[in-house]
């Protein structure tokens, strides 16, 4: 009998002492690495393939041939295709839209996160289960109803009905709520004692100390504005009001055999979550999502 | 002169604010000067909520009881006669179904997958970090791209997907293109997006767990096996069941796939909820019958919705 292994040491690769150990080491091993293989390939295929020609994307997909994952020979034709397609102008107006909602925002829900988390007045337990009710629910479910209402006031087609209804967010105001309850009552007593009004308590003593938590809300929101797809699909109808998701959508069913190009655009419009994602990891926390207060 | 002023004004406000303490504390108002000033703060959200989520829900209500008639286009109120012609249209019924069969595939997969994952790589070490950064990936991609990426893989000439299966000598499958398999394929597709999202949340949910539990199972001489089934999965039983109904309600509103690659078909045999009431109410120019089935939609996601809140209540304690 061998002596019982410390938990805490993994060995090189964290998988390696599992190796050869018994066979559902193994399995796990192998369940790891295939997994690894499904979740990289389509990335790593889009984006060799948008350095490729057509003809070669073609060529060594079916019969497959690992050559499929060289961009041999290397071109940089399915981004000219791409310029050539209006796909920038897309591109500008999802970052308007997204700074804009952005920074609209982060103000007003922390603002009403701000008042939640401090003042006691009549009709605050009503107006809370209004956040309340509005938060879980995904934006989409109101696309179509939403959409009589934009038509109504004749906004279809510009930017505003893409920009002022992601602003408001029951889910943005409840996670900012959280974040300044954790803030100490002396602190905030202290500042009125000093004579700020509570603006100035907002905007110089609040906010700066709910950064980690503004960082996160707006992560998440700028991430779901970029990857949105119905609601842009249903307003954006002009090109001065299209966004990136439905412009791609487009291309693809307008030239269905431009791989390149298609897988271009995709590069372009992964990249923008992804490195986000990448840069600012550690504001990612699932608790934001599950409960907002850890 | 002027420091003693100061130092009056000071009291004054010492004053103040202890009476808006006591205030608070007895659950009452702000002082007189700043009773408005929640109500000015709150506006610009609560408009923004009032006019965007809530009004627009009672639209589709007028909307779908009101329909606009298809001589004249005036509208007249018609009660539930909409919801009647929904309710027998089989195309809805089926639509229902095929959402519901969607909801039992994908929603059990996508769990059972993100926590296998989250197990195996769980564990600290360089290997298992680049294994989770590696999962983590494809949620940069939007739906609306995984299906576009997708679809040239699983398109039936020339894409990947056929071709690797060539070289393990299986026969060229049509996916997307037939009833059988369009399904499959786009759980296919949601997953790869869908598994590594979720498993962020079951790693924070083993984070949480506290080690002694295990040093305790080890004494009590259970193994790896043992220790998953009678500590790792009791203690994550709340994050399972958040994960399955987040899931479940961001399944229920799947879209761009359909948009994108299927249109519903082949043979409906994807046509969702919601890309029921989309083609409706777009392409097939009946608004009414698209809202009333949007109705029914957000009546379904917000039973749903109060079952998450419940549970994330349970987590905060508010």
């Amino acid at each position: 009998m061998q002596a019982k292994q410390p938990e805490t040491r993994n060995g090189l690769l964290g998988l390696a002492p599992q190796i050869g150990r018994s066979t559902a080491g193994v399995v796990r091993v192998l369940l790891v690495i295939i997994y690894a293989l499904f979740s990289i390939t389509p990335l790593l295929w889009m984006l060799v393939g948008s350095f490729s020609t057509d003809a070669s994307i073609f060529a060594n997909s079916t019969p497959f041939s690992l050559k499929a994952f060289v961009p041999y020979p290397f071109t940089l034709e399915g981004y000219r295709l791409l310029v050539a397609s209006g796909f920038f102008r897309a591109l500008q107006n999802t970052v308007i839209v997204t700074l804009g909602a952005l920074g609209l925002g982060l103000l007003v829900n922390s603002l009403a996160g701000f008042t939640f988390a401090l003042f006691e007045f009549p009709g605050k337990g009503l107006l809370f289960a209004l956040v309340m009710v509005t938060m879980a629910l995904p934006p989409d479910v109101l696309a179509i109803p939403l959409y009589t209402l934009i038509y109504g006031i004749g906004w279809v087609g510009q930017l505003q009905a893409l920009i002022l209804p992601a602003v408001a967010s029951g889910f943005t105001i409840f996670l900012l709520r959280q974040a300044v309850l954790g803030i100490p009552r002396s602190l905030i007593d202290a500042s009125r004692i000093d004579g700020l009004g509570w603006f100035q308590i907002y905007w110089r003593i609040v906010l700066p100390l709910i950064g980690g938590s503004l960082i996160g809300g707006g992560l998440i929101l700028t991430i779901s504005i970029w990857q949105s797809f119905l609601w842009p699909l249903l307003v954006g109808t002009t090109s001065a009001a299209e966004l990136i998701q439905v412009s791609l959508a487009y291309f693809q069913q307008e030239h269905t055999t431009l791989w390149n190009a298609i897988f271009a655009g995709s590069v372009v419009a992964v990249a923008v979550p992804t490195v986000l994602l990448g840069v600012m990891q550690r504001h990612f926390r699932p608790s934001l999502l599950t409960s907002g207060n850890k | 002169m002027h420091l003693l002023t100061q130092g009056r004004e000071r009291a004054k406000l010492v004053n103040e604010v202890i009476l808006t303490m006591r205030f608070a504390v007895a659950g009452g108002t702000l002082g007189r000067k700043d009773r408005f000033i929640p109500y000015v703060f709150l506006l610009p959200a609560v408009v923004g909520l009032l006019m965007f989520e809530v009004l627009p829900f009672f639209m589709a209500i007028s909307e779908s009881t009101t329909p606009a008639s298809l001589l004249t286009g005036v509208r007249h109120f018609a009660g539930l006669a909409v919801y009647r012609v929904l309710l027998t249209d089989p195309d809805f019924i089926h639509s229902i179904l095929v959402t519901l069969l969607w909801a039992v595939i994908v929603n059990p997969i996508q769990v059972t997958i993100s926590l296998v994952l989250a197990l195996a790589v769980f564990k600290k070490g360089i290997g298992n970090s680049v294994f989770r950064i590696l999962y983590f990936l494809p949620v940069g991609s939007s739906l609306a791209v995984t299906s576009i990426i997708w679809g040239v893989i699983l398109d039936p000439n020339g894409g990947l997907a056929n071709g690797l299966l060539g070289a393990f000598g299986i026969h060229s499958q049509p996916f997307l293109t037939s009833p059988h398999q369009a399904l499959w394929s786009i759980v296919l597709l949601a997953s790869w997006t869908g598994c590594g999202y979720w498993m962020v949340f079951f790693l924070a949910g083993l984070n949480d767990i506290d080690p002694a539990l295990y040093e305790a199972a080890s004494i009590d001489g259970a193994g790896t096996t043992g220790k998953i089934f009678y500590v790792t999965i009791p203690m994550l039983m709340r994050m399972i069941a958040f994960v399955f109904v987040s899931d479940t309600v961001s399944n229920f509103l799947m879209f761009a796939p359909l948009e994108i690659l299927t249109k519903g078909g082949p043979n409906g045999s994807t046509d969702f909820l919601v890309y029921y009431a989309y083609s409706h109410a777009f392409s097939m120019n009946q608004m009414a019958i698209g809202q009333a089935a949007s109705v029914i939609l957000l009546i379904i996601v917000m039973g749903f919705v109060a079952v998450e809140l419940r549970l994330m209540r349970a987590e905060t304690g508010d």
